[in-house]
């Protein structure tokens, strides 16, 4: 018993023993064993990477392995990140073992974050071949959006196994797509057909459409075929579907058609060429007959045989003199158009002197010449009318008027203004105030359309002003009707009209030229004239003056005025009339003190105050005075007035009294008959010419009482005082007696007048 | 230290295992409690039960070395003669990473185990206070009246468990400070 106990006890000291030398569990605590690790890291004794919830270290070998063991398992792809998941470790840690394996091993790859490996990619490859063998074609694009796989990656593992997993071949043109050869056949083999059947021009899409080639493919089959000559046509146009096919036979058959058109006619048309389809015939003809010389006109192209028949026209008709219309001579597709381009083409080649007209007509110069002639006589005719019907002072007139009427609204040119100035001023005498206002206008037109834009309404307005001052000698449709007298010419449509816009500007213009020319003319004589008869009116004036001073001072006064009223008014309307004409401004037939005025307003300056002061001094009592504001005032006008010449006196004094004789002869008035007696009787006396009203009869009479016989003084105050009776009486019969009394006197008063010598007193008489 | 406090402390009153266990921190707690009680009140000269008692000596010394392996806190290495009567062996304690190593031995006395064995370093007599002559380690005042209390469950484990374990924790360290001993590179160990 106790030996027992004694060996339980042995064998438990050597159980204890056992237990006391039995190694340790070297235990750490956790955060010991963190330390530990860190410290260790740190030192670069160890490698181990921490799994992501921190509480297991992974040596990397161990990683990668494990990395393996889940590709494998994964079926050879898996994504880092969900090996990152499913190891528990982190996703840099994972790509980093990763790419470690890439590198050493070289069945495995790291494709877009995702580890594949050989098995995989032969499983795809293989798929992809079976893919490729059930659709005849694959697409890498397609492929990449199935496996989710970048392309390049795709199409170089692709690449690689074509020919020895993927049975098939490579698009030329698109390497991303890949065939099966039964697939390009079988398309080659319908493109084939299509391309032969086809007689139009189809565009491709349409082919392909018909028999549903895909696009992608049918260039590049395109291609094989044109290479093995296997295409009846050519692809014009961009590649692909915008493109035509365009088969040869029909091309063949269009250029036949072409040809032979062009060959029987002479010409092509577009219209004609774009039926055929042709898209750009002009160039096509261009293109087609680079040899040939073509005229390319707007819808047609002419050979020389149609040119060359033009050309023949126009030459003929340059040596000729005449005119011809090519239309009727060109293919009926020409439009007139066309006819004017072949015509004045053909003018340059021959170089001949022609006008074109209506299109189509051919007109020598020679022939418009002709033409021109004609109408030269009718211009100088109608230019001679309007000059001598005034109408074309009364337009110079006006259009200077309307002028006028303009400027103040574009005074802001004084440059304008200076030469509106010195044409009215400087040449105030000319009779070319039309033709300058006019010149003036155009060239301000050119001058302004060249500087501004805003004057633009100006210049509408200007032209405007133009238009209506452009005198019409010719309307379009005298010179037309005058032209469709010829029935050749009418014959023509539109050309009759075309001619007489041409002629008519032309003619207008001459008739223009002649017609200043005329008023020039004219307007020089009238000045001649009317120099003259302000000439003779002053010295009649004068003449007059001094028979008025022969009598009383008290008379005097009244006769002056008289003077004033009558002659002098006359010189001054005469002279005002003048300036206007010459300022051309508008005045009234007669001329009133207030029509006087208003000219005077008008007129420039220099020519205003000679005119106004004589103006004042018709209304004076003082012939001096009044002369000698006449003389500034007539050469304002560009006249001259004469100095008075005594040898004249004469001859006016004795002119005076025979018209007063004459008039006398004639008159069966009898208080003209003692008017005119008293005056010739005064003229017999003074030897001087007296310009008197009735009125002053009776203050002459008692002047001439000393002077003349006493029984013919007696006479006449008698007569004198029945024709005051006469006039002044209200009763019918004392009025009828002094009639019948005057008339019978009458003959004897005339009588006095007619020998007017013997009734003077002879040693009143004056030498 | 913790230990220290335990011995230290002034309640010198603790009638009962379980307030002890409590009084003693967590790792402690759990060391004793891990460590058979013993059954059988015996000394060498009880002939056939000091075996039984050996018995039980050795099952709960078996049981606190596994328990201080398992715990990563292998401390001594024990053995005894035949008879169980005599003990040695080694204790070390790591400071600073070192491990220092002393030879331990005690005798069991013949009231055991009314009496505690009383454990000698004989290396460092005289080299501290806390140590009687011959290297026997000084235990403080509660272990006595501790080990009175629960005879005969203590035993040897106990002894070393309540015993030379804390004596270590608190005197090596002070005495490695005062230079009184030094580390002996004993790479066998």
């Amino acid at each position: 018993m106790t030996a027992v106990d004694w060996d339980e006890v042995k064998r438990l000291a050597a159980d204890f023993q056992k237990a006391q030398l039995s190694s340790t569990l070297q235990r750490l605590s956790e955060h010991n064993c963190v330390e530990i690790v860190t410290k260790l890291l740190e030192s670069k004794l160890l490698d181990v990477v921490f799994t992501t919830d921190g509480k297991e270290y992974v040596t990397p070998q161990q990683l990668v392995r494990e990395i393996k063991d889940e590709l494998q398992v994964c079926g050879g792809r898996i994504n880092l990140a969900d090996l990152a998941k499913l190891l528990n470790v982190d996703l840099s840690q994972v790509s980093k073992a990763a790419t470690d394996i890439e590198r050493h091993d070289k069945s495995v790859k790291l494709v877009l974050g995702q580890l594949v490996d050989k098995t995989y990619m032969t499983k795809i490859t293989g798929e992809i071949n079976d893919r490729l063998s059930q659709q005849g074609h694959v697409d890498v694009a397609q492929l990449t959006l199935h496996y989710d796989l970048p392309a390049e990656f795709l199409q170089s593992t692709v690449e690689r196994e074509l020919g020895k997993t993927i049975f098939g071949r490579q698009d030329r043109q698109d390497p991303r797509v890949f065939y099966t050869e039964g697939y390009v056949a079988r398309n080659k083999a319908k493109t084939r057909g299509a391309l032969s059947g086809i007689t139009k021009p189809t565009l491709i899409s349409a082919i392909l459409g018909q028999c549903s080639v895909p696009e992608r493919i049918f260039s590049s089959i395109l291609d094989n075929l044109q290479e093995m000559r296997q295409v009846p046509g050519v692809v014009t146009g961009k590649q692909g579907g915008n493109g035509i096919y365009v088969p040869s036979i029909y091309s063949k058959s269009q250029n036949d058609w072409v040809d032979n058109f062009y060959k029987q006619n002479g010409y092509l048309e577009y219209d004609a060429l774009s039926r055929l389809g042709f898209s750009d015939p002009q160039n096509f003809v261009k293109r087609h007959f680079a040899n040939e010389k073509l005229s390319l006109l707007d819808s047609v192209a002419v050979g020389p045989a149609i040119t060359d028949q033009v050309d023949a026209n126009v030459e003929e008709v340059a040596a000729t003199g005449s005119f011809t219309d090519i239309y009727p001579l060109l293919p009926s597709v020409f439009s007139p158009e066309d006819a004017e381009t072949l015509l004045k083409d053909s003018m340059k080649r021959t170089n001949s002197n022609i006008h074109v007209f209506a299109n189509t007509v051919a007109i020598s110069d020679a022939f418009l010449q002709n033409l021109v002639l004609r109408f030269e006589g009718v211009a100088e005719k109608k230019a001679k009318e309007a000059v001598d019907s005034g109408k074309w002072l009364q337009f110079v007139a006006e259009s200077k008027i309307k002028s006028k009427l303009v400027d103040p609204d574009e005074c802001r040119v004084d440059k304008r203004e200076e030469r509106r100035r010195k044409a009215v001023g400087g040449k105030a005498g000319g009779g070319s105030q039309g033709r300058e206002t006019r010149t003036k206008s155009t060239k301000k037109k050119n001058y302004r359309g060249k500087n501004t834009v805003d004057a633009d309404s100006d210049d509408a307005q200007e032209s405007q002003n133009s238009v209506k001052k452009e005198f019409v000698f010719f309307t379009v449709d005298d010179i037309a009707i005058e032209i469709g007298k010829d029935e050749n010419l009418s014959d023509i449509e539109g050309l009759v009209r075309e001619l007489a816009s041409y002629l008519q500007p032309n003619l207008s213009k001459q008739a223009v030229a002649a017609a200043e020319q005329l008023a020039q003319m004219t307007k020089t004589n009238n000045l001649n004239v009317v120099e003259e008869r302000l000439n003779a009116l002053a010295t009649s004036i004068r003449v007059l003056d001094k028979g008025i001073k022969q009598l009383d001072k008290g008379i005097q006064v009244g006769l002056t005025k008289y003077l004033m009223k009558t002659l002098g008014t006359d010189l001054v309307s005469d002279v005002f009339k003048l300036a206007a004409q010459q300022n051309l401004i508008q005045c009234p037939e007669v001329i009133t003190t207030e029509a006087r005025l208003k000219i005077i307003t008008e007129l420039p300056s220099d020519v205003k105050d000679p005119l106004n002061n004589l103006h004042k001094a018709v209304a004076g009592s003082s012939v001096e005075e009044f002369l000698i504001a006449a003389e500034p005032a007539l050469a304002a006008c560009c006249l001259v007035l004469r100095k008075f010449d005594k040898k004249k006196e004469r001859p006016v004094v004795v002119g005076h009294r025979e018209a007063l004789l004459e008039q006398l002869s004639t008159t069966r008035d009898p208080a003209l008959a003692l008017h005119l007696t008293t005056s010739i009787l005064f003229t017999a006396t003074t030897q001087t010419a007296l310009h008197m009203s009735g009125r002053h009869v009776l203050s002459v009479l008692e002047f001439l009482q000393p002077l003349i016989q006493s029984h013919v003084a007696s006479t006449l105050s008698r007569y004198h005082d029945l024709v005051l009776q006469l006039l002044s009486s209200t009763d019918e019969n004392v009025k009828h007696e002094a009639q019948t009394a005057l008339d019978e006197g009458l003959d004897e008063i005339k009588k006095i007048a007619i020998n007017f010598k013997k009734q003077l007193k002879p040693d009143n008489s004056q030498d | 230290m913790r230990q220290m406090r335990l011995f230290s402390s002034r309640d010198s009153g603790l009638v009962s295992e379980l307030r002890l266990v409590i009084m003693v921190d967590e790792s402690t707690r759990k060391t004793l409690s891990s460590i058979p009680l013993l059954s059988t009140k015996a000394g060498p000269r009880d002939k056939e039960l000091w075996v039984n008692r050996l018995k039980e000596e050795y099952q709960a010394l078996i049981k606190y070395v596994q328990n201080n392996k398992g715990s990563d806190n292998d401390w001594f290495r024990l053995e005894s003669n035949k008879e169980g009567t005599r003990w040695f062996g080694k204790c070390w304690y790591m400071h600073n990473l070192l491990k220092y190593e002393f030879d331990v031995e005690f005798d069991i006395p013949v009231t055991y185990p009314t009496t505690a064995p009383e454990i000698a370093l004989p290396e460092l007599d005289g080299k501290t206070a806390k140590m009687y002559r011959g290297g026997k380690i000084c235990l403080t005042d509660h272990f006595k009246p501790l080990w009175a209390r629960n005879v005969p469950k203590f035993g040897i484990a106990h002894a070393m468990a309540l015993g030379l374990g804390p004596w270590l924790a608190v005197e090596i360290p002070d005495l490695i400070e005062k230079g009184v001993i030094s580390y002996k590179d004993r790479g066998d160990e």
